[in-house]
């Protein structure tokens, strides 16, 4: 045992791993900083540079990128209200307006703190309890999803605050948003009215950027430009106190990530709202939710990281990839001659140990790049807004095109940019849409699935403990909220 | 009229729009299916119902009641400014395709700088001229994106 984890080490321990590994960090936080560069995009552009390389170094790269892209993410999301990636889409709820007071180093540090912590934490679950998460996400099926995600949309009730119906109506136009589309059943179309680029649906990207980016930018141009009040906590970082106060935020958030980064083809984006919302129910400012709360980033964050490095735990254990990017991934292994699962364990044992060495390392790798990118970028948030708004829809328009290299795209993000903008004005809060539109095909694909295999039968939704589990916490959550009432309106 | 109402009835009738206009013509369902929940039809309409039934629920709450108005300072010129604004952005999204990413960003740029405040020539000309010709760069050549060139295609080629 400690002979082939000397030999991993050994394997792991050369200097082109280190630099590939940072590379690839430094990479993947770039790319997931530009609105519309996606990780998998990042991960698949990084790919070809891995064929000529050693496994180890080759997979370290693609982790590094992975690993990079997913924080990078925030970074957008939290300076111009553009979230780099969906799954980083919860974090401009509260990390924008934090930019807006003048808090953006405060709020990147926070997210930089979340994300290494939770990552840190996914990766030991990786190494230490693969095969235990490993077997706990096979026992999810299509009920047991549907009934998470049901779980995970009570947060819309959370993020409407006193504007609980406006909330809901404009969780319904996400839902209705996202059954544009092939019919995922039968293959027929739905509300694509000819549109050939309608067929796979609309893009996460072009909508969160036209929903979240635009509206602000178009409302800049109604409103006087005024001189940030005076802010003591301006340009400053976090604190030693916001790190105790946010630390149970981010351990809660990260556990969710793991668990629900085990599961395939959940994802960063329901881990980040399960957490968002768990965080709120429990802290004591939820009133400042939504209006620029430290907790609120870390929470948002710290669930989105906390996926990934359980998201490797079925692609490596199992050799089932989770999303698009551990496809990818997997995709590599294959390259060179590997087969991710339990002979892999058993073939390769040096292998997996060396990467589970470079993946622990990685997690130290993004806080250094983090450190030294946060130095540098949070001083985006200093351009006065007339000369930042007019830049950043620029960078909006090139990142809308470039998600799937179609100017369509593009025209989404202009329509969806004025629908946020009459949402804005007529005060239906954002987050709802976002959330439903995010989590609204998860729903009704797992919901179908599920009574396919029951032969119509809806008591599938209560036949495993799982389920149950859910349902209680979906009335439980419920309950809680009707009681607690909810007293301030998010406008995302 | 207040907003929460404007808002509701907004909601009441993009709901019925899409209950017995858009989801009959725009969705397609084969004619035979066994279980009804999984027609493609069915989920679609419970999300339509239920955002007419909160649309209707937000107009009663809201009937003739006044809303605070906002608290951000207004420019003068602000409706001015946005429609404005808004014909950029109709422009851009038309021109877009013919003119190219690089030709059409400098314009939009340059317009939306002067409309938002800004006269400083030292900023301008760099931000217009530079900032579309760097992402063009980025994307193109390192991204691999196929951005397309528009009028300026023979020019750009040659960077």
């Amino acid at each position: 045992m400690i002979e082939t984890i000397l030999e991993g080490f050994h394997l792991f321990a050369t200097w082109q791993n280190l630099m590939l590994l940072g590379l690839g960090v430094t990479i993947g936080t770039f790319v997931g900083a530009v609105p519309g560069m996606t990780t998998p995009m990042a991960v698949a552009l990084t790919l070809p540079f891995t064929f000529t390389l050693h496994p180890v170094s080759g997979i370290l790269l693609l982790l590094g990128v992975y690993k990079g892209g997913i924080y990078g993410g925030s970074i957008t999301a939290i300076l111009i209200n553009a979230p780099g990636t969906p799954a980083a889409s919860c974090t401009v709820l509260d990390g924008y307006p934090l930019a807006r007071r003048g808090e953006a180093r405060r709020a990147l540090d926070i997210a930089l703190y979340a994300s290494c912590i939770a990552d840190f934490i996914s990766n030991l679950s990786l190494i230490l309890c693969a095969g235990l998460l490993a077997s706990l996400a096979l026992a999810f099926g299509s009920p047991e999803v549907f009934t998470l995600i049901l779980f995970s949309l009570t947060i819309i009730a959370s993020v409407s605050g006193d504007q609980l119906l406006k909330g809901l109506g404009s969780a319904a136009f996400g839902l209705m948003l996202a059954v544009v589309g092939l019919d995922l059943v039968y293959g027929t179309n739905r509300l694509i009215f000819g549109e050939v680029e309608l067929m796979s649906g609309l893009n996460f990207i072009p909508v969160l950027i036209g929903l979240f980016a635009l509206p602000e930018i178009i409302a800049f141009f109604g409103r006087v430009e005024v001189q940030r009040e005076h802010n003591p906590l301006a340009g400053i970082g976090a604190s030693l106190v916001d790190i105790k106060r946010t630390l149970p935020t981010i351990l809660r958030g990260s556990f969710i990530g793991v668990i629900l980064g085990a599961i395939p083809g959940i994802g960063g984006a329901p881990a980040a709202f399960l957490s968002y919302s768990e965080a709120r129910r429990t802290s004591k400012n939820a009133a400042n939710f939504g209006k620029g709360e430290i907790e609120g980033v870390a929470a948002a964050e710290s669930g989105n990281n906390g996926t990934a490095g359980a998201t490797l735990i079925p692609l490596l254990a199992l050799g089932i990839p989770g999303d698009v990017t551990t496809a990818i991934i997997l995709g590599a292994f294959m390259i060179h001659g590997l087969r991710p699962g339990p002979l892999l364990f058993q073939d390769n044992l040096s292998l997996i140990y060396a990467l589970f060495i470079g993946i622990m390392m990685s997690s130290i790798f993004l806080f250094v790049v983090g450190k030294f990118s946060i130095q540098i970028i949070s001083r985006i948030a200093d351009i006065p807004q007339r000369i930042l708004f007019p830049i950043v829809l620029v960078l909006c328009v090139f990142g809308a095109y470039a998600v799937n290299n179609t100017v369509f795209d593009v025209g989404v993000m202009f329509v969806m940019g004025l629908v946020g903008f009459i949402m804005l004005k007529l005060k239906i809060p954002a987050a709802p849409f976002l959330i439903a539109f995010i989590l609204g095909p998860m729903l009704e694909d797992n919901f179908r699935q599920s009574l396919l295999m029951s032969r119509g039968s809806w008591t599938i939704f209560f036949s495993s403990p799982i389920c149950w589990i859910f349902w209680g916490l979906t009335i439980l959550a419920i309950f809680i909220l009707v009681r607690r009432g909810t007293s301030v309106p998010l406008n995302g | 009229m207040n907003k929460s109402l404007l808002a509701g009835m907004m909601m009441l009738i993009v709901g019925l729009l899409l209950f017995f206009v858009l989801i009959p013509y725009g969705i397609d369902s084969p004619k035979k299916i066994r279980y009804a929940a999984l027609s493609p039809l069915y989920y679609p309409k419970i999300v339509a119902v239920a955002l007419s039934i909160i649309g209707a629920a937000i107009m009663v709450k809201s009937w003739r009641k006044t809303e605070p108005e906002t608290l951000e300072p207004q420019h003068p010129n602000g409706k001015v400014r946005v429609l404005s604004f808004l014909l950029i952005l109709a422009i851009y999204a038309t021109t877009l395709d013919f003119l190219g990413f690089v030709a059409s960003g400098t314009v939009i740029l340059t317009a939306s700088l002067l409309l938002a405040g800004e006269r400083r020539v030292t900023v301008i000309a760099p931000v217009c001229l530079g900032l579309p010709i760097m992402l063009h760069l980025f994307f193109y050549k390192i991204a691999n994106v196929p951005i397309p060139a528009g009028i300026l295609a023979p020019l750009l080629a040659g960077l």
